[in-house]
């Protein structure tokens, strides 16, 4: 355990070095990456601007989308991209004679940007407090707690996927075209076009089937206060289960993939 | 623990893909997929002694690069067994990666964007090099590639050559026990060259390393390996010797003369097969068991300036080896 540490500290190092030496990128991925929810909020804003829509005011749109931004930045993951690159260019092999898996490097990675990405968002939270009541939520520490338990659970699902869907590229060379296909499905399910509860009926019951809305849906949900109490818990628990499920598809497809990758040639 | 390497009907197979060129055979591949097998590396076998330098020789395509791979667990055989350093590779054993490094001039693992001594940081950590030890082995890397300047710049910045340096020192901070060395030359000019074969030479020696090495620089062959494994087609046309090589493929010498006047073909013809003449240097091709005589009479009869006899390039005795093959 304190040999993954190690590694951990030292690889999220060397990452938060490589991001320095890229701040401009770092900076624009970060506002390129707010305006989605910004341009659906102005929308919603337009739509709501006479009477609410279902229980969203104008104030809730905000609030919501807010959550949506906060939350999005940090589940987002780019390894498809970089994977792809490395499986073509056949520069993964490199990665592969080290003796620490290759979903340390990457996650190492994405967990400094999300460090990064977090604290700027929290302190931005924290001066617009005072200012404006449309950033608050309630501050009742049970569900803080959950919150944050529940964003954990949505970050490493999300990156699971994601990464599973990246190994795709072991098999077939149109791995990238797949994972827009889901990005797609996911903006649909899970909570990014509108609130799940404006939704049809047949798309809030695909939460019962997919993981999309245990992504972005639900934590944004249960940061504005919109799930009851026992429904945490339960969410909470449906998060646990798509989890243990993408662990266990990670080991499967990495260990598969590789034999397939070798089999191949690097 | 033992750092020899043993290889038993090694093969392997790819399946290739194969695309007819133009739209039209872009539009059939997508209904109808035809497959090639490639017969990669075909039924080798060869054993590496502890602390071997052994040169692998092959033209492009020939199974050098898969058999490499094979030997470091990056590639699965289709058949046939391996052990290095008592591990068979392609379990990819925490306790085998520490052992072994895979140097390959063409793919770099050095991070792009920041300086090479960060690498060497996650190396650290990677393989549990305690600090004084890592302080040490940096510091003896860096004199003798002569790193220092090198360090701090981003690898991006660095010259091919430059960066070769930083990869063979991020490859070998861990001390491994065996080497495997792809075209570690490949781009560097002579005198680097040069430096990185002292360098593979004095790590042999000091660490009691084996070393498995491809180049397609002669020099770096002639200068490291006693022994050299030839591979063509994925078969073993050759392991033996470089000194028996020479004497079994090219049982001549050549006789290089410089001349102070012309002299006739047809006399130059009574010595030996003449390689080349260009006025005034002629050179004969000479059988081994006549050099003595031969030289005797070359220089009692002709009027000779200079006179040298030579073992033929390596060149041309490794495309001897793969001539006498396709023959």
């Amino acid at each position: 355990m304190t040999r993954l540490a190690r590694i951990y500290a030292r690889m999220m190092k060397v990452h938060w070095v490589i991001l320095l030496e890229y701040r401009g990128d770092t900076f624009f991925y970060m506002f390129g990456s707010f305006l989605y929810p910004l341009v659906t909020l102005a929308v919603w804003l337009a739509i709501a601007a006479d009477n609410p829509v279902g229980d969203y005011g104008q104030q809730e749109f905000i609030l919501y989308y807010l959550m949506v931004l906060f939350v999005s930045r940090l589940t987002a993951t780019w390894d498809p991209w970089e994977i792809e690159v490395l499986i073509r260019e056949g520069t993964l092999s490199p990665h592969l004679l080290r003796p620490a898996s290759f979903f340390h490097w990457r996650f190492s990675e994405s967990l400094v940007y999300k460090l990064f990405y977090g604290a700027v968002m929290l302190v931005v939270w924290v001066i617009a407090w005072p200012l404006t009541d449309a950033v608050h939520i309630s501050l009742e520490p049970l569900l803080l707690m959950q919150a944050v338990v529940a964003i954990v659970f949505a970050v490493m699902i999300r990156y699971l996927l994601f990464f599973c869907l990246s190994l795709l590229g072991f098999w077939t060379t149109r791995m990238l075209s797949i994972v827009n296909l889901v990005e797609a499905l996911g903006l649909f399910l899970s909570g990014r076009i509108a609130p799940f509860s404006l939704l049809p009926d047949w798309v809030q019951a695909s939460q019962n089937y997919t993981p999309f809305y245990w992504l972005l849906g639900f934590p944004v949900d249960l940061l504005t206060g919109k799930v009851s109490e026992t429904a945490v818990w339960s969410g909470l628990g449906v998060q646990a289960i798509w989890l243990a499920l993408f662990v266990g598809l990670y080991f499967l497809m990495w260990n598969r993939g590789l034999r397939k990758f070798s089999a191949v040639g690097g | 623990m033992d750092n020899g390497i043993r290889v038993e009907h090694l093969s392997k197979q790819f399946q290739v893909h194969e695309r007819e060129a133009g739209f039209a055979g872009a539009v059939r591949s997508l209904f109808q997929r035809k497959f090639r097998t490639v017969q990669a590396v075909d039924d080798i076998s060869f054993t590496i002694e502890p602390g071997e330098i052994v040169g692998f020789l092959g033209p492009n395509g020939a199974g050098k690069t898969t058999t490499m791979k094979m030997l470091t667990g990056l590639l699965y055989p289709s058949g046939g067994t391996i052990e290095v350093g008592g591990y068979v590779p392609f379990e990819q054993k925490v306790a085998f990666k520490k052992r072994i490094t895979l140097v390959m001039g063409q793919k770099s693992q050095l991070i792009w964007d920041i300086p090479a001594s960060e690498t060497f940081l996650v190396n650290q950590a990677v393989y549990e090099i305690p600090d004084d030890q890592f302080k040490e082995t940096v510091g003896e890397l860096t004199d003798l590639l002569d790193l220092g300047p090198l360090l701090k710049k981003p690898v991006r910045n660095l010259s091919l050559g430059e960066r070769m340096k930083c990869e063979l020192a991020a490859s070998l901070l861990h001390r491994p026990e065996l080497i495997f060395l792809d075209e570690p030359t490949i781009g560097l000019d002579v005198n680097m060259q040069e430096a990185v074969r002292r360098f593979i030479k004095a790590y042999n020696e000091r660490f009691h390393a084996t070393v498995l090495l491809t180049s397609h620089y002669m020099a770096d062959v002639t200068a490291l390996c006693k022994r050299v494994i030839i591979i063509n087609h994925g078969n073993i046309l050759f392991d033996g010797d470089l000194a028996s090589l020479v004497n079994t493929l090219a049982p001549y010498k050549e006789a290089k003369l410089v001349l102070s006047e012309p002299v006739g073909r047809d006399v130059l013809e009574r010595y030996g097969e003449i390689l080349h003449e260009e006025y005034p240097q002629v050179s004969i091709k000479v059988n081994r068991a006549d050099v003595s005589s031969v030289s005797a009479a070359l220089l009692a009869n002709l009027p000779v300036q200079d006179f040298t006899v030579e073992d033929p390039p390596m060149e041309d005795v490794i495309a001897l080896a793969f001539a006498r093959e396709t023959a």
